[in-house]
Parts: C-alpha cells; sequence; structure tokens
C-alpha cells in the first residue's frame, strides 16, 4: 500500500468508515492470527480479536507509517496473548491424560506433512512444533510483521544482538530439523 | 575437532552467515537461492508469507461491524467529557456547602459569644442586642456590661457619691446615725481634703457607712473597707481613695 494512500486509509479507519477499517484488517488480520497461532494455537483467535478490540479503541492516537502501524498491531497482538497466558495460568487446570492426546492428532501434524505442498498451516505448526518460543517469536515476528532486527528488539524487550542470535539459532534448528525429517521421508519412501 | 557423524567433509552442512540468514527472513533469498541445508527453511518461510486463503478472511464482515462499532465509540470524547465534568462539578457541590455552612456556623457561634460576653465593639453590640432580643436571648446592649466592668463606678472620696444611682443605701445609712454616738471634730476631720468627706460626720458614721456599703456593693465596699473610719485619718482616706482609683 502506498504512504499515501496507507495516510487516506488510516485517517478514513480513524473516522471509523467500515471501508478502511476493512482495507486495514485485510492487510493485517492473515498475518496476525499466523503470528499468533504459531505461538499458541489454542488461543489465537480470541487474542486476534481483542487485539482488533484493543487497535480501534486507540486507533485515534495513532501516528505513524504503514509500516509502525504492522509493529503497533503486532505489539498489541503480542500484549494481548501474554495477557491471555497469565490469565490462563490463573485458572485451575484438569490434567489429560497423555494417552488421549495421541488419539486427536491435528491434521496439520508436521510429522506427517509433505514439506512439497507445504500451506501456510503446515508451516505455522512446524515453527510452533521445532523452535523454542523466543525463537519462534522472532522469526515470526520477522517474517510475517516485515519487521526489522530493531522493531522486532523493541516489541520483544531484547537488545538487537540477542534478536539475531534467536533468529540463527531459530533457522539451524529449523533446517536440522527438517533435515532430518526429509531423511526420515525419503527411507519410509522408496 | 572430531567432524560431526555423516559429513565426510568435515564442514557444518548448516553453517548459516548473517547475510544469508537475513535474505531467508526478508524472503530476498527464494529457495533455488537458499543454501543446501536451507532450502526446506526457506520454503517453510515462504509458505508463511502466502496469500491468505479464503477461510482467512472468511469472517471479515462480522470482524469489521466489531471494530467500526469500537472505533465509533472511541469517537465521542467529547460529549464524554462534559458528561464527566457536570458529574465531577455536582459531586464538589455538596462539599462546598457543607464547607460554607461550617464556616458561617463557626462565624454565627463566635459573634454569638462575644455578643452574650459584651465584647463587641458597641454599634455591634446593639445590632447583636436587638437581632438576638428579638429571638428572645438578652445580651447587653453597647452602652452597658464591659464598659461598667472596666470602668467600675468607683466611691472614691474625689468622686461626687452617685449615691442615688449605685448606692442606694447610702443616704439611708447616713441618716439613722445616733446623734452623739461620736464627738465629730471637726477641725480634724474636715480639714485635710477631699477624703475627709465621709467623714465629716465623725467616726461612728464613718463606720455605719462602710459596714453599709459592705452589704450592698463590693465597688464601694472595697472602698470603705480599706479605709480606716474609725479614726477618720485623713491620709488614710485619701490614699484609699487613691487606690480604688
Amino acid at each position: 500500500m502506498a504512504t499515501t494512500e496507507f495516510g487516506r486509509v488510516l485517517a478514513a479507519a480513524q473516522d471509523g468508515a467500515h471501508w478502511a477499517i476493512a482495507v486495514l484488517w485485510r492487510e493485517l488480520h492473515p498475518s496476525l492470527l499466523r503470528f499468533l497461532r504459531g505461538l499458541d494455537h489454542a488461543v489465537a483467535e480470541d487474542v486476534e480479536a481483542d487485539t482488533w478490540l484493543v487497535a480501534a479503541r486507540d486507533l485515534g492516537s495513532f501516528r505513524g507509517d504503514e509500516h509502525q502501524f504492522r509493529a503497533w498491531m503486532f505489539t498489541i497482538a503480542r500484549n494481548r496473548l501474554i495477557d491471555t497466558r497469565r490469565r490462563e495460568a490463573r485458572r485451575p487446570s484438569v490434567a489429560m491424560p497423555t494417552d488421549a492426546l495421541g488419539e486427536h492428532a491435528a491434521d496439520d501434524d508436521p510429522a506427517v506433512t509433505v514439506i512439497d505442498v507445504l500451506n501456510a498451516n503446515a508451516a505455522i505448526a512446524l515453527v510452533r512444533e521445532y523452535l523454542p518460543p523466543d525463537q519462534a517469536e522472532v522469526i515470526l515476528l520477522r517474517v510475517l510483521g516485515g519487521l526489522d532486527v530493531e522493531e522486532v528488539s523493541a516489541i520483544v524487550g531484547k537488545r538487537p544482538g540477542n534478536v539475531r542470535v534467536l533468529q540463527h539459532r531459530g533457522l539451524r534448528r529449523m533446517a536440522e530439523r527438517l533435515s532430518l525429517g526429509s531423511s526420515e521421508r525419503r527411507a519410509v519412501t522408496p | 575437532m572430531t567432524p560431526r557423524v555423516g559429513n565426510p567433509s568435515g564442514m557444518d552442512p548448516f553453517a548459516l552467515d548473517a547475510g544469508t540468514a537475513e535474505r531467508l527472513v526478508t524472503g530476498a533469498a527464494d529457495v533455488g537461492d537458499a543454501p543446501p541445508g536451507y532450502q526446506d527453511v526457506a520454503r517453510t518461510l515462504e509458505a508463511l508469507r502466502t496469500v491468505p486463503e479464503s477461510w482467512e478472511l472468511a469472517d471479515e464482515p462480522a470482524a469489521v461491524a466489531r471494530i467500526g462499532a469500537a472505533v465509533v465509540v472511541r469517537q465521542r470524547p467529547r460529549p464524554m467529557r462534559r458528561v464527566r465534568r457536570a458529574r465531577r462539578s455536582a459531586r464538589r457541590a455538596p462539599r462546598a456547602a457543607v464547607a460554607a455552612a461550617v464556616v458561617v456556623a463557626s462565624a454565627v457561634f463566635v459573634t454569638g459569644g462575644f455578643a452574650s460576653a459584651g465584647s463587641l465593639p458597641a454599634p455591634a453590640q446593639d445590632a447583636a442586642s436587638a437581632v438576638l432580643g428579638k429571638v428572645g436571648i438578652s445580651v447587653p446592649t453597647g452602652n452597658d456590661g464591659p464598659a461598667n466592668v472596666e470602668n467600675p463606678p468607683a466611691a472614691t472620696d474625689n468622686a461626687p457619691a452617685p449615691s442615688g444611682a449605685s448606692d442606694p443605701a447610702g443616704p439611708a445609712s447616713v441618716s439613722p446615725a445616733p446623734p452623739g454616738a461620736a464627738s465629730p471634730t471637726p477641725g480634724v476631720d474636715a480639714a485635710p481634703g477631699e477624703g475627709g468627706k465621709t467623714d465629716t460626720r465623725g467616726n461612728g458614721q464613718g463606720e455605719l457607712h462602710g459596714k453599709q456599703h459592705r452589704g450592698t456593693s463590693g465597688a464601694n465596699a472595697n472602698g470603705q473597707d480599706n479605709g480606716n473610719p474609725s479614726t477618720g485619718s485623713p491620709s488614710q482616706g485619701q490614699g484609699n481613695g487613691n487606690n480604688d482609683r
């Protein structure tokens, strides 16, 4: 979206124009939902909806370009996810037997995913499955948010050097795990 | 350093430099440009960036309506501020009224106290007396009260005795003096001066006068008590009169 175009859309959205809100939503909703699903699949949709409501409440006070708007939205999404996790942690939980989990394998289980026909859902599942949360968060913010190292460091509260290290380790870990999976697939498929 | 198992060349198959990592995450390096060990990674990251599928945008109308409602709510700050200000002023009004009532009550209490003590200035005392008199409370006017206390009617020998007003027993006490009870010696008692006025009738009258005053008026009684009417000494009479003043 061009800068002037984004400014016009943002101004209209701040006035409550539904067409402008729809433009912003179509632009950011898929990335935000994928980012949240990559970190926590169970609460992603609720947190994403909550993110938009928080953003709508503060939309009138936002000043910046499209890039800053993306960073702002991902910051809100991350903060809402942290709040939701804290809230969930305070609730009493009932332990589920591990045998029951094996009976309900997800459709996008990365173990059965064929890399050649990988779609967004499967890619998200791979990231969530293979990477620790801090590495997954950095890589998803960089890839889905289109944010640079400094912006990601500001969002996650780490120094840019630490963000680069997490990104490097995450990519390497993904490569190792995917390579291992490819070997297994080759062994299974003659 | 021991080479990795399965990598006879001794090179790390997953070695990654910072530039390549940056190109991978930004999408500058596609699957064909990625290093051998990172082609699947590049494919995975590319899949993350794919255009949204239809099901991902299916909720658009409801979501936009929900967000639009939240934005519109945010757009009405001015009336809300006015209402809040009005509420604030309404909350503050009772406090101001209570404070004013406390101030007024304190002023009335203090003024009433001064008025009852007769300590106000004369015009204010008159006004307070008039106002409080209408509601059945009697307070001294500006002409009496503290003025009498500060300047008591001294029954001194110097002042002309206002016997009719302040000492009603005075004239009566003089007349019943028994004749001849004392032998007045005019040359001695009356001559020395003003202090001897009360003693002109002799020691017996002076003593009687003093006793009468003791029972009627404190101020006059003191004056007479300090004196020695039995002797009628002009020096003592003069001195007592000065002391009383």
